[in-house]
């Protein structure tokens, strides 16, 4: 499948226009929800002392971060990486013991 | 004159002076007597005093007694808690008497810093009956093991050991994966540009977040793991727009999924047609299982093209699909060359998508859509990458594309068919209209409903009875107003 005669027009060059949001693919949202869900992660942290919950958040943060698109805005990241480590520092001042895993509950 | 007096008057004053002598010797002897007594009593009282001085000073502590002898208690509770015999106590009384004067200054140092003393003085309750009567034997404090509180190793801490392990994990996937993808990027450059180059007079943009080879143009970095590139100045088209949607390898999340459900890496290619660059029509060749995913998500495809046929009555591989609005195009478009090449990298391909009326997923229902969606005349074609971002097999799907746009410029359909089409999409914009119409009738009666509520509230909140009572009838009539003319009209049309 050779093209035989040069097909480039320069007077058709046309600047890039960003195609309409309705025609466009649909967009992930997977950033959108984990920060969601670090939020509500990183309050139940602060507020219940839960650590599991303190450490969620910071990994929904990270997802968030990897996931996230070059115009999204940073400063909603940045807030929810704040936000989980926060969360996470603040329920080991209260109680510096260990997290105990979940099955040692059940064990003891 | 001179007075002469008589030899017994001069024995007489002899003996008076005497007596005087006798008498003031006396007086003085009397005298010393009276002072030395005195001096005694003095020195007497003085040595009385002295010694009441010092037994006040030995009472002053005698309350206190009780205390040394309490604390003497303690201390030897403190201390090994094994008495000691009498008779050692005795054997040594003075080297314990001794310790003892060195235990009772501690002891004593303590209680001034005690505070907890003022319990033990009566003087500080008011009314508070000492019911218990003090014994000298004292309780015997017993002071319980208490676990001491030490603070937990290290090792105690391996969840959160683990936890700051996988965050690693994490961050070194993350920079690892994000290397990848770009080098997929630049390897995709490396392999097609110069095709591109040769079909464009504009390939790719330049400046920040621009993933290129060398300082040349490039992929714009929408994402770690999505890149465009606009590529315009080409006959047949307004311009394409290429998005490499590779495999989100900078998330270690998805890579574990990927191992569970893989999915490959992705090239969205999205021609943009002038006016005149095609004829209208909506074509799709797409994957089995995509046909019938897209069918049902694209409003072009389900208005226009709701016959889903299989890819082998047309030339193709089983394994596609073919939906079209008219045969007359599907003939014309997949000529033996498109199908040769259809065969050759079907596996490759995910779906071509011709349209004139192309206007992305259906929109949701949201009460009235009175406006049509924006239409465009595109050429969507979505392709498979190999493994590690392909290599030379996308080549040939490249040519495939830019054969499409040609033979879509040469394209033209016959009278009828053409009409045909002309006509179904008459019918389309009209039905839109017609349900634009209602949906706008609809909200437009749902306004007056709220309206209304909103103004029986009002009254009904207001305490003025006889207003309310108008209301109501103005509202009956009204009800009545509406019913009436409907039954006049019937009357009318028996007659």
């Amino acid at each position: 499948m050779q093209l035989t005669s040069d097909p480039r027009r320069a007077d058709r060059e046309r600047r890039f226009k960003p195609p309409p949001p309705t025609s466009a693919p649909a967009e992930d949202l997977t950033t959108d929800y984990m920060n969601i869900l670090g939020m509500v992660f990183s309050m139940c942290g602060l507020m219940m002392r839960l650590k599991w919950c303190a450490w969620t958040a910071v990994f929904c943060s990270s997802i968030s971060f990897a996931n996230s698109r070059v115009s999204d805005d940073t400063k909603q990241i940045v807030s929810s990486f704040m936000l989980s480590i926060s969360a996470v520092v603040m329920s080991y001042l209260q109680n510096p013991a260990p997290m105990s895993p979940p099955w040692a509950a059940l064990t003891t | 004159m001179p007075v002469k007096f008589t030899p017994i008057v001069i024995k007489y004053l002899n003996n008076i002076k005497r007596e005087n002598i006798l008498c003031q010797s006396a007086i003085k002897y009397k005298m010393r007597w009276v002072l030395l007594s005195i001096v005694v009593l003095l020195c007497t009282s003085y040595v009385a005093q002295a010694f009441e001085d010092q037994a006040l000073e030995d009472d002053d502590f005698a309350e206190f007694e009780q205390f040394d002898a309490e604390d003497d208690d303690i201390v030897s509770d403190f201390g090994d808690e094994k008495e000691v015999p009498a008779s050692k106590q005795k054997a040594s009384s003075k080297e314990q008497f001794e310790a003892n004067v060195e235990t009772e200054d501690d002891i004593l140092v303590e209680d001034e810093d005690n505070e907890f003393e003022h319990f033990q003085d009566p003087e500080e309750f008011e009314g508070f009956q000492d019911s218990a009567p003090r014994t000298s034997e004292q309780p015997k404090i017993t002071i319980s093991k208490v676990p001491i509180m030490v603070r937990p190793r290290w090792d105690a801490y391996w969840l959160e050991g683990i936890l700051c392990c996988l965050l690693a994990a994490y961050a070194l996937a993350y920079a690892v994966g994000r290397a990848k993808n770009t080098s997929i990027a630049v390897n995709f450059l490396k392999l097609h540009k110069p095709l591109l180059d040769d079909n464009f007079t504009l390939v790719g943009e330049t400046g920040a977040d621009v993933v290129s080879a060398g300082e040349e143009r490039g992929w714009r970095r929408e994402a770690e793991h999505c890149f465009t590139m606009w590529c315009s100045g080409r006959l047949c088209c307004e311009g394409m727009l290429l998005t490499l949607k590779l495999i989100k390898r900078q998330d270690l999340v998805h890579v574990l999924l990927g191992v569970v459900r893989p999915t490959p890496d992705t090239l969205l290619i999205r021609v943009e047609l002038g006016k005149d660059d095609s004829d209208p029509f909506v074509l799709c060749v797409a994957q089995k299982k995509i046909a019938t995913r897209l069918s049902k998500e694209m409003q072009d495809l389900s208005v226009f093209c709701p016959e889903r046929r299989a890819g082998d009555k047309h030339g193709l591989p089983a394994t596609l699909s073919v939906m079209s609005e008219t045969a007359e195009a599907t003939a014309a478009l997949l000529d033996a060359r498109v199908q040769a090449a259809l065969a050759r990298y079907h596996q490759h391909l995910h779906y071509i998508h011709v349209s004139d009326r192309y206007s992305g997923p259906k929109q949701m229902e949201e009460g009235g859509v009175t406006k049509p969606p924006d239409t465009e005349r595109v050429l969507l074609v979505s392709v498979a990458l190999g493994a590690d971002g392909g290599g030379d097999e996308l080549r040939p799907l490249l040519l495939l594309v830019f054969h499409l746009m040609d033979k879509l410029k040469r394209l033209r359909l016959s009278k009828e068919a053409l009409s045909k089409c002309e006509k179904r999409r008459q019918k389309v914009a009209e039905a839109w209209l017609r349900g634009a119409h209602a949906a706008r009738q609809e909200l437009a009666a749902a306004k007056r409903e709220e309206k209304r509520k909103q103004e029986k509230e009002r009254i009904l909140a207001e305490d003025d009875p006889e207003k309310q009572r108008r209301w109501e009838l103005k509202e009956q009539k009204r009800q009545q107003k509406r019913k009436t003319p409907k039954m006049k009209q019937l009357k009318v049309k028996a007659l």
